[in-house]
Order: C-alpha cells, then sequence, then structure tokens
C-alpha cells in the first residue's frame, strides 16, 4: 500500500514543517532519538519509493523529488505532459495532472486535501487556502516548479 | 554498490564549498589580471603570474566524477588528479533544475551572485580606488568583466518554459547591455576628443576584440543545452551536478533516486 505508518509521517511532518529537532521530537513521543533518526530516515526512504512507484505506474520520468516536502514532479513519456504528485498525510499520494483545476463540484474534496496537505508540509501558508482555492493549488505548483 | 560514472555523462559543477570558492578568485584574477596590466602600475610578469595562479585554481575546481554508493554521492574535483572529494549524504531533494519552469539556479547558490556583482561593478571600484574616472585607452577592457559579470547573472536568474526562449532572452539581454556600454564609451570619446571613435583605431580595436571575445565566451552556454542538477541533504547542504543531455539527466534523477535517496 502506498502509505507511510502513521508515527513516521508524524515524525517527517515535525522535522519538515515543525523544524524540530531530533531530541525535541524523542522527548515530545517519549522514545529515543535513535529511534526517531530511524525513522527518519526510514520515512524519508519510503516516501520516495512511493513516488518512484508511482512514477513508474505512469510511465513518466522522475524531474524532481522532494521528500522534506512531500512532493514528486513528473513528465509522462507518452505525453510529454507534467504530473505533479503531493503525499497526503494519512491519505497517501493523490496526483494532479493540470494546473488548472476548477476545485469544484467533484474536485471540490481532491483540491481541499492536497491544499491542506500542503500547508501541512510548509509549502505554502494557511492563509493562502481561504481566499481562492483554485489560485491556491496554482501556487502550490508554482512552488513546485521553483 | 558503487557507480562511477561518467567523465563525459555527468560531473560536478563548482557551485558549492572549496571548489566554488577556488573557481570564484580565478574568475577574479582573469578578469583583474589584464586590468592590472593596463591601468596598475604593476609590471607586466605580475599580471602573467596572476593569470598562472588563475589557471592553476581553476583546474583544481574541475568537477572530475560523479560517484553513487548506497545511501549517499561522492563527488570528486580536480585535473588532472583528484584534489579533493565532496560527500553528500541523507539526500532529501533531487531536481532536474532545467526542467522546471521556474528552476533558477540563484534560488540554490546565492553566493554566486556576489561574485558577479563585484565583476560588474569593476568600473565603479576603480573610479573609487584611484578616485578619477578611467583612462580613455583600453576603456573597453573594463565592459568585459562587466558583460561576463551580467551575462552569468541573466545565466543563473533567468527562467523561461524552452531552452530556445532562454537562449533568445539571454542573447537579447547581452545584445542590450553590450549596446548600452558601446553606446557610452562612444559618447565618453566624443566628449574628451571631439571626434568619432572609429578615427582612433588603436581605441577601436580592443572595443571590438573585447565584444567578440565575451560573445565567444557565451557561445557554448547557447549552443548545448546542459541539464544542472541540483542535490540537497537534510541539513540544507547543496550541490549541483550537469549532465550532457536531457536522457543523461533522467536517468542521473531516477539513480539518486533509487540509490540514495531510496536506502534507508
Amino acid at each position: 500500500m502506498l502509505r507511510l505508518p502513521q508515527r513516521m509521517e508524524e515524525i517527517l511532518l515535525m522535522t519538515c514543517k515543525g523544524n524540530m529537532r531530533s531530541s525535541e521530537i524523542a522527548d515530545k513521543l517519549g522514545i529515543s532519538r535513535q529511534a526517531v533518526s530511524k525513522a527518519l530516515r526510514e520515512a524519508r526512504a519510503r516516501l520516495t519509493e512511493i513516488f518512484l512507484r508511482i512514477a513508474e505506474i505512469l510511465n513518466s520520468d522522475v524531474i524532481r523529488i522532494n521528500v522534506d516536502k512531500g512532493f514528486a514532479v513528473l513528465r509522462s513519456r507518452q505525453t510529454g505532459s507534467k504530473i505533479y504528485v503531493m503525499y497526503i498525510p494519512s491519505l497517501g499520494p493523490l496526483t494532479i495532472f493540470s494546473n488548472k483545476l476548477d476545485c469544484l463540484g467533484v474536485n471540490k474534496s481532491f483540491c481541499r486535501n492536497v491544499l491542506r496537505a500542503a500547508v501541512k508540509w510548509g509549502l505554502i501558508d494557511e492563509k493562502a487556502i481561504m481566499d481562492n482555492p483554485r489560485k491556491a493549488i496554482e501556487e502550490v505548483i508554482k512552488r513546485m516548479e521553483e | 554498490m558503487v557507480t562511477k560514472c561518467c567523465q563525459w555523462k555527468w560531473w560536478p559543477a563548482p557551485y558549492t564549498g572549496l571548489p566554488n570558492v577556488l573557481l570564484s578568485i580565478a574568475l577574479l584574477m582573469f578578469t583583474s589580471a589584464l586590468l592590472l596590466n593596463s591601468y596598475g602600475d604593476v609590471p607586466g610578469y605580475v599580471s602573467l603570474l596572476i593569470v598562472f595562479i588563475g589557471v592553476v585554481m581553476s583546474l583544481m575546481s574541475v568537477g572530475r566524477s560523479v560517484e553513487i554508493v548506497k545511501g549517499g554521492v561522492v563527488l570528486s574535483y580536480g585535473f588532472p588528479i583528484v584534489l579533493f572529494k565532496l560527500t553528500l549524504t541523507d539526500i532529501v531533494h533531487v531536481t532536474d533544475v532545467t526542467e522546471l519552469e521556474r528552476g533558477k539556479l540563484f534560488r540554490y547558490f546565492k553566493t554566486q551572485l556576489i561574485l558577479y556583482t563585484i565583476m560588474i561593478a569593476y568600473p565603479l571600484l576603480y573610479i573609487i580606488v584611484k578616485e578619477s574616472l578611467p583612462p580613455l585607452r583600453y576603456l573597453t577592457l573594463l565592459s568585459i568583466p562587466v558583460c561576463i559579470g551580467v551575462g552569468l547573472i541573466v545565466y543563473f536568474m533567468l527562467t523561461s518554459s524552452t531552452y530556445e526562449k532562454f537562449t533568445k532572452y539571454v542573447g537579447y539581454i547581452l545584445s542590450a547591455v553590450f549596446i548600452t556600454l558601446d553606446f557610452a564609451i562612444v559618447n565618453y570619446y566624443r566628449c574628451i576628443f571631439n571626434r568619432s571613435i572609429i578615427s582612433d583605431i588603436d581605441t577601436l580595436l580592443p572595443l571590438m576584440t573585447g565584444q567578440v571575445l565575451a560573445f565567444f565566451f557565451f557561445i557554448p552556454l547557447a549552443v548545448v543545452k546542459r541539464h544542472v542538477i541540483v542535490l540537497e541533504d537534510a541539513n540544507g547542504r547543496r550541490c549541483a551536478i550537469v549532465t550532457a543531455s536531457e536522457e543523461d539527466a533522467r536517468l542521473l534523477v531516477e539513480f539518486i533516486a533509487k540509490e540514495v535517496m531510496a536506502y534507508a
């Protein structure tokens, strides 16, 4: 299954978004520093594997993988178009095939999940998703393209 | 597994660490040696010595090979022998900057701009140090570091959706800079001597030579599309690898992701 164990997600997010040190995380979770380091290393490796698996499924080449921001950028071998993959904590990876998502109807919950994850990974501010979800998605993709 | 590959396919770029320092100093030495010889009160052999030291330093910073080991990337620098190595482990980010629509090298290697800005400010530095305007003879020599500095800044800061557009924009900007500089020099000449610069072949020749040299400097940049792969570790340390082609870039990114990042 293309998901990280909950504890690993937690540790990865604390490190990436919260900029917490291993010792702080260890104190907070009541585990040893070594255990935090090991979990962090494993979480990054597994997240990379998830992105590589998605690239394989979608027959795409990898352009970018950033495990500390929870996303990858791929290029389809068939169409040459870009595919953006975001890892949604406690849900798994979601793929965005276009930077012009309308975020209405069936796309509404999809956009909400992507934007919440983008905030969790520290890609955009929470304020940015309040106004216009469509613009916020464009902003997320801009960050992935920088 | 250790994969050592391949000088003609992938090689480290000297944008970080000691190679960056060495190349930056070498670049400053190259651009200042000629000026020192023309404007400064130093004997000719001093400029030659500066150029020689610059050549040695730039050879020391040449990227030689990229070794991919389980969990890390080892970059070797130095020519003709490997002088030092940089090892990057715990890689959390790999990206083919050339493939990104807004991928600026400047974002990853900000310190490079300091050097290029110094080069652009050469004429100003001359005025500050000497407390006078540069002599007209060989004035064009001062425009060479300015053009090279502008060109490198443009290369580091400009982005475009396609490489063709990128080279087009670089061409526009450099042409504009060259034309502006020429216009300023021609006007400066006319103000002082009250005649056209065309009548003075001794001044005109270095002007033309300087600009042709500056253009030659950018031809390799525009002709071949090199891909730049940026790696970043968990501590925020970055390094760049240049690949010969798009295919090599694709292979390298995949290789690093599989062999280094996915290795726990």
